[in-house]
This record gives C-alpha cells, structure tokens and sequence, in this order.
C-alpha cells in the first residue's frame, strides 16, 4: 500500500463518517422536534376539551346576580355549576406574564379553590351579542369566540422552527 | 490504488448517495405530512366555528318573529341569502349565508377561506338538497387554505 492509498482512504473515510455524524444528528433533531410538535398538539386539543366543558356549562343553574363577572381580550370570569352539586362555581380564565413566557391560568372556586396554568403563546375571547355584533358588555353576551395559540422555538443548526397548533371554537352557551 | 480497489470505493459511495437521498425524501415527506395534519385540523377548527354560528341562528326568517302557520311563508328555494337590508354578521337566520365565504387568517398558517352553502333538504333524505321548501336545511361549510390537498367539508343541519 502506498502512502497515496493510505491518504486516500483517510479522506473518503473521514467524509463517510462526517456523513454518518450528521445524518446522525438530524434525524436527532428531526425526532426531538416532531416528540414537542406533538405534545403541543396534544396540549391544544386537551386544553381544547376543557374549555369546551367549561364554556357551554356557562351560566347554568345561575339564578342570581352575572353569569359572566368579567371580560377582556384574553380574560373571562363566569359563574355556572361545573359539578352538577346545585351549588354555582365560578370559573377564571386569564393570561399570567408576557412575551415568550406566558401562561393560561385556569381558576376553578367550587368550595375549594383549583387551578392549574399551561405554557402558551395566545389566548383571546371575543364576545358577540345576539345579532353578531362584537361586544365588551358582559351582560349582552350571547356567543364567544376562543382562539388559542401554543408555540415552542426548536433551534436547529442552520435555521429556527416554530412548532405549535392553533385552536379556535366558537360557544354559544345555552344558558346566556 | 489499483482499478479494483477505485471502482469498489465509487461503488460504495453511490450506494451511500442513493440512502441519502432516500433519507432526505422521507424526511420532507414527514415534515409534509405533519404541516398537512396540523392544516387539516385547523381548517376543522375554523369550519366547526363558522358551523356554531350559522345554527345559531334561526331556521327562517319567517319564523324569527314567531311560529310558522303555512310552510309557504319559508323562504322560497331559489331566494336563499342574506335580504338587501341585510348585511354580516347581522343575519338573522341560517339561509342568510347561503353563498356566503370569508376568509380567516390564523397565526400559524396564513388564511383559510371559508364557503358556505345553505339549501333544503327533505327530512328522509338529509343528503340530498332540494328545490322546495321544507322543514329542514342543510348547512355546508367548505374551508380551503394552505398545505391542504383537497378542501374540509363540514356538513350541519337546522330543524323546524
């Protein structure tokens, strides 16, 4: 063998395993990127469920006083009775913190006070009275609009990825 | 390096080419199908809402300001949409947005457009629309928008 073969060989075996390295790290990052992918998926349509649950309960078995206390853009308190014991709850959802490191605070008080916050990017409601028309008025609200919005930055070599879903529903609650 | 030895190292990196390549194609392929799944179910999303607030309203317009006497006070068939002194949101009843599309812009793909069409259908045939009134019309909300390969149909019903 002579020194030409050895150097030769040196080299297209350092480009094989150059190449190997790098398959090696992108499929790493590929599946990293698709695992955070997914479980925003799963976060969405998870949360997704319970805003379901909690927003067509709204205002039921409410009798007295508002059924919604409060609105903004990315907050709400109504009153409805979640566990179905006669006894009305009230329910909060509102956005703690800003920029990249926000998070959706559900506040439950049905006796005892539950809440639980979830990482997200947006979260907005929009009000309609019964004509369509956008209102800030709690007491005119006939339908709502939620939309959410969860984003993770996954950073790979050459360039940054947004993975994340997005969800909007619209409610019109029975018992507005 | 002898002839031999030359043509088995050329071999061998055609080979590795060729999986390469292969690797790449399932890789965008993956991404594709994962941009697709999340357009899908936003597109869902979007027609579900629009769906909500269509069969929020009511049937007709003659039965907004009470019952309905005679199936004839319906709006007729070839008259479905939104009366010239009606505009969105502003529709009081579900064939107002007979022909109707918006266009919805989301923050992670852009804008799905929404088309909806609103016709009567016969109680034991719901599938199937038909050119005289009856007690029943069928909403369809058709979304279309980025990465989708073929548009999301959403079907709903409104009763008397």
């Amino acid at each position: 063998m002579t020194s030409i073969d050895l150097v030769g060989s040196l080299i297209i075996g350092g480009l094989v395993l150059l190449l190997i390295l790098s398959f090696t790290f992108y499929f790493m990052n590929a599946s990293r990127s698709a695992v955070i992918a997914e479980a925003q998926k799963t976060t969405a349509a998870e949360l997704g469920r319970v805003i379901e649950h909690d927003f067509s309960k709204m205002g039921y078995r409410v009798t007295t006083g508002q059924k919604i206390s409060s609105l903004s853009d990315n907050s709400i308190t109504f009153r409805a009775d979640l566990n179905n014991d006669s006894s009305v709850d009230s329910i909060r959802y509102f956005v703690q913190g800003s920029g990249n490191s926000k998070k959706l605070v559900r506040h439950v008080n049905d006796g005892s006070v539950k809440k639980y916050s979830l990482d997200i990017r947006d979260f907005s409601v929009a009000a309609f009275d019964s004509i369509g028309n956008s209102t800030t008025n709690p007491q005119n609200v006939n339908q709502l609009q939620v939309q959410m919005r969860f984003s993770k930055e996954f950073q790979y070599t050459d360039r940054v990825d947004s993975l994340g879903a997005y969800w909007i529903r619209r409610f019109v609650p029975k018992n507005l | 390096m002898h002839t031999g030895q030359m043509l088995l190292v050329l071999g061998a990196l055609v080979i590795f080419s060729m999986l390469a390549l292969s690797m790449n194609s399932s890789i965008l392929t993956s991404t594709e199908t994962s941009i697709e799944t999340e357009s899908i179910r936003t597109a869902t999303d979007v027609a579900q809402s629009m769906t909500s607030e269509i069969t929020s309203k009511e049937f007709d317009l003659a039965v907004t300001n009470g019952t309905l006497d005679d199936i004839m006070d319906l709006t007729a068939p070839y008259s479905l949409g939104p009366a010239w002194n009606e505009s969105y949101p502003n529709y009081n009843d579900v064939d107002d947005f007979d022909d109707f599309s918006k266009t919805v812009t989301t923050p992670r793909l852009g804008d799905f457009t929404i088309n909806v069409e609103v016709k009567y259908v016969p109680r034991n045939n719901p599938d199937q629309v038909v050119y005289y009134r009856t007690k029943m019309k069928r909403i369809k909300v058709v979304v279309n928008g980025p990465s989708l390969e073929n548009p999301v149909t959403v079907y709903s019903w409104k009763c008397y």
